[in-house]
């Protein structure tokens, strides 16, 4: 089973394998294999899989490749902004760099206070500069979303039967039924009817 | 031969319907419930000795049905009862769920003849009070049907009392629609209601109480084991001949008044949001394991009297085989989807042949 994701709301189409696959569906590609080849060799799979229009869900070369549940996107944005440094006080971080500053200041000659005065504006911007871009890359991560997409109910059923066939593989059983007959009250006549309601 | 079977995978009990060669419907019924035991080197000659039906999975021996309820009692503190389904799904909480079920149908079932041999089964309807929802249950069940080679069909379990019963609507100009009213199946795990006219579905909900609920609350409430519970219900209790002295059937009395509001509010919700109109009042079917005691549908009029309901009804009845309607209703269902599937099959077959025989008329013109 090579299952294929098209994350986009449109309908996608993948020249040298000759399919298209519908907006926000997912594909048994290797269910087709004997018409299109292998899928796996795709250029142009590999291409839109690369730029993200595709995401390979399922390939039994490699098992299942789990999607990622909104909970564990949230999880992991909130993980990076930890990690991100805007958890430091940006006020107190400036306030340091200012005393620093200061501090070699009046070490230095007082001819050169118009030259330090103006290193320190032009350091204080920088500093402001990388710490607002810091902030940007947080914002970035924290965007990023996963597309929903469905599975093609025939992949779907195809999946639920290989998981009941792996599990009864070496199952047997003695089970009998209590079992009962009654009479069949329902006349080919009521069938028929039924049947032309339906 | 191709074969048509109703199959009704029930909290408490599994069930399958087939007609017979002599025109009969044969029902196979087994508890739904197992315990699983441990594997010793004499294991299979206690089980066969005691005649015990059971599941093997390579190592690992699961007693089923009713031997798995007398190996429970037997050896109360060392195995557990458990359940392949809860509240009228595959139970979320059970990881041998799969294996039970599959080794359920596949030996009630089996191996389908031909292709177009035809099983339909039931789900509950959609849920309105916020409780599991059936979609991942049917796509569970139907695959363990259809890699036994069957086709397969999936009704609500509401229709399938109404196909079985075929209650009739009979209109303002005296015409009759059959097949038209509403079902409500009772079970251990939910309550199920349809509305259908004409054997098509209008109105379907579910809610995720039934006789397990009641059980539940009257043992809580009289501090009374959960079996003698059952065990006093399915004996003494009568709505008709109330014993209210007895704490546990006055409890189960007000515990059955409780479930039957609670169904009949849900569905009038859904029927005020849907707002449909019939065109004359239909009568309620009412069916399962849960409406068995005496006098149930006496009680169900008196709780309905009491409640303001936006629709009119013509009638309360009784399934004429309450415990088995809801196979017998996918059994009926069965049999209009197989005439259906082999007069596809055919029409497909005959176009087939038309092709065929028009591409052979005009080779003879052009030779």
């Amino acid at each position: 089973m090579y299952m294929v994701a098209n994350l986009t709301g449109n309908e996608l189409c993948i020249s040298d394998l000759n399919i298209s696959i519908p907006p926000r569906l997912a594909r048994d590609l290797d269910a087709i294999q004997s018409l299109i080849g292998n899928p796996r060799d795709s250029a142009d799979l590999t291409l839109a899989k690369k730029i993200g229009k595709v995401k390979i869900v399922r390939d039994d070369n490699l098992g299942v490749i789990p999607r990622k549940k909104k909970k564990e996107i949230i999880k992991e944005k909130t993980t990076i902004i930890k990690e991100v440094p805007s958890g430091i006080d940006q006020q107190a971080l400036m306030d340091f760099i200012r005393d620093e500053i200061q501090k070699n200041k009046t070490t230095q000659q007082p001819e050169s206070d118009k030259s330090s005065e103006l290193m320190l504006r032009a350091m204080m911007k920088k500093m402001d500069k990388l710490l607002n871009k810091q902030s940007s890359t947080v914002v970035s991560h924290g965007s990023e979303e996963e597309i929903d997409y469905d599975i093609d109910p025939k992949a779907l059923s195809a999946i639920h039967k290989k998981r009941v066939d792996k599990l009864v593989e070496h199952a047997e059983n003695t089970i009998e039924y209590k079992k009962e007959s009654t009479e069949d009250t329902f006349t080919d006549k009521d069938l028929d009817e039924l049947d032309n309601l339906l | 031969m191709s074969r048509i079977i109703g199959v009704d995978p029930g909290t408490m009990n599994f069930q399958t319907a087939e007609v017979t060669s002599d025109k009969k419907i044969e029902i196979k019924t087994i508890r739904s419930a197992f315990v699983e035991i441990n594997a010793t080197e004499d294991i299979e000659d206690i089980l066969n000795q005691n005649k015990w039906h059971f599941v093997k999975d390579e190592e690992h021996y699961y007693v089923i049905g009713e031997d798995a309820l007398k190996v429970a009692r037997m050896f109360p503190s060392k195995v557990e009862l458990r359940r392949p389904m809860a509240g009228g799904v595959l139970n979320k909480r059970e990881s041998k769920k799969m294996l039970i079920m599959a080794e359920l149908i596949n030996s009630s079932v089996g191996d389908a003849p031909d292709n177009n041999s035809m099983v339909c089964t039931c789900v509950s309807s959609d849920s309105v009070d916020g409780s599991v929802n059936s979609s991942f249950h049917k796509a569970r069940l139907v695959s363990m049907i259809e890699r036994k080679g069957w086709n397969v069909k999936v009704i609500e379990e509401g229709l399938a009392i109404v196909l079985s019963e075929k209650p009739i609507v009979v209109e303002p100009d005296g015409t009759e629609s059959p097949f038209s009213g509403i079902g409500i199946s009772f079970g251990a795990g939910r309550s199920n209601c349809v509305l259908v006219y004409k054997g098509l579905p209008v109105i379907g909900m579910s809610v995720a109480r039934g006789g397990d609920f009641i059980d539940q609350q009257v043992s809580e409430q009289t501090d009374t084991d959960i079996s003698q519970v059952i065990a006093k219900k399915e004996k003494y209790l009568d709505f008709n001949n109330l014993d209210i002295d007895d704490d546990v059937i006055f409890a189960l009395d007000v515990y059955y008044g409780e479930l039957i509001k609670y169904v009949i509010k849900h569905f009038s919700a859904k029927f005020m949001e849907v707002k449909s109109e019939f065109p004359a009042p239909p009568s309620i079917v009412v069916a399962g394991g849960t409406s068995l005691p005496n006098g149930f549908t006496t009680k169900l009029e008196k709780v309905i009297e009491r409640l303001e309901l936006p629709f009119e009804i013509s009638g309360i009845k009784l399934a004429s085989d309450p415990r088995n309607a809801v196979v017998k209703g996918c059994l009926r269902q069965a049999a209009v989807s197989q005439r259906k599937l082999v007069k596809s099959s055919e029409g497909k077959t005959n176009k087939k042949k038309e092709k065929k025989g028009e591409e052979e008329n005009s080779e003879e013109l052009a030779s």
